[in-house]
């Protein structure tokens, strides 16, 4: 899985904002507090492997648990550029050479590109138990696209802040088809009953969030 | 008392205006159709869910957060619930975006989309019992 994440920025807030010991089985890559390992122009990929500490510590660690908010906070490996010192100090080689791959990572077992705009305004949004949510729904989307044989490009996450409605934020998954429109449009009816069976089976609470703050939609090339 | 400026009205009738249209028929005309198509589903569910003690509309803006939210309901449409918002955000964009519309690079949809989805809308709320449990939304 690749996530292309649009707003380097948020994801140094992220970053600095979790404090590591909150972290304890965390795959969660920490930037020291005041390196510039990054600009506007990169992209960042989740490795997933490694945790880097304030310290230049690393430690290796297991990603036997998925978690979509341990996905998060693993958008912290600049991948288009070499980072500049002191990051290659404490930079692995194994990082470094992922700089030019396109890294997986366990949580898909096909590649499968999720692209978030703005995910600092998805993240507010969804809080933790919505981005839970949204792992499971992204699985579910890749999962039911390869079943019935669709050419999924890519999902695109993203938060609408409603222009007529004060105060009405939601969340908007864009699905990318390259086939025509009738074709994507009869798959997310079909979506429809498999996200009704996943919704079923999350707790009240969760259920409720899906329900006010999911919205789905599709996007074709043909 | 004084005739009303506006009767009292079945917004399904949008519909018929959208349904009305000539194979000639301008841009403006289209445009308004697909316009029409979205708020006979949205003002159809809306009253529907109102009629049967789903919600208490407040007859303003916020009506479309309390349909969109409603719709998507388990015990309502459930996910299909979906499509009102997505019938919404095409709408948006044929009301307000006076350019060229491609389906591949907007959110427009087909006139006939609109109006097929509309209808299939309408059709499942009036298909819904009475809400009987106390679960509306403010």
């Amino acid at each position: 899985m690749v996530i292309e994440v649009r707003e380097p920025s948020s994801i140094s807030h992220y970053s600095r904002r979790k404090s590591p010991s909150r972290l304890s089985e965390s795959t969660m890559a920490i930037f020291p507090r005041h390196s510039k390992i990054y600009d506007r122009d990169t992209l960042y990929f989740v490795v997933g492997t490694r945790k880097i500490t304030p310290g230049l510590e690393i430690k290796s660690y297991t990603t036997s648990s998925h978690s979509s908010a341990r996905l998060f906070g693993e958008l912290c490996i600049p991948t288009k550029r070499m980072p500049p010192e002191p990051m290659l100090s404490f930079q692995t080689r194994q990082s470094a050479s992922a700089a030019n791959t396109i890294p997986r990572l366990e949580l898909f077992k096909i590649k499968f590109p999720v692209e978030f705009i703005d995910i600092q305004l998805v993240k507010s949004l969804l809080g933790l138990l919505g981005i839970e949510i949204l792992d499971e729904v992204l699985k579910l989307i890749v999962s039911t696209s390869k079943d019935r044989g669709l050419s999924l490009n890519k999902v695109e996450v993203k938060s609408i802040r409603d222009y007529e409605v004060p105060d009405w934020r939601y969340l908007l998954v864009l699905l990318h088809f390259d086939s025509d429109f009738e074709t994507a449009d009869k798959f997310l009816n079909y979506l429809y009953g498999r996200l009704d069976i996943l919704s079923s089976r999350l707790t009240p609470e969760k259920s409720e969030l899906f329900q006010k703050v999911f919205f789905f939609d599709v996007q074709t090339t043909l | 008392m004084s005739k009303p400026l506006y009767e009292k009205f079945d917004p399904v009738s949008y519909l018929e205006i959208a349904l009305g249209l000539p194979t000639d028929a301008s841009v403006a005309l289209i445009r308004t159709a697909a316009d029409r198509a979205y708020y006979a589903a949205f003002l159809t569910c809306r009253d529907l869910l109102k009629a049967k003690n789903y919600i208490s509309p407040q007859y303003n803006r916020y009506d479309h957060e309390t349909v969109a939210e409603t719709l998507k309901r388990p015990d309502v449409l459930g996910n299909i619930g979906n499509n009102e918002n997505r019938l919404r955000r095409s709408r948006n964009c044929i009301t307000y975006d006076t350019r060229i519309l491609q389906i591949t690079h907007n959110d427009a949809r087909s006139l006939a989309w609109m109006i097929a989805t509309a209808r299939d809308l309408i059709e499942r709320v009036q298909k819904l019992p009475e809400c009987k449990s106390n679960t509306q939304l403010s």
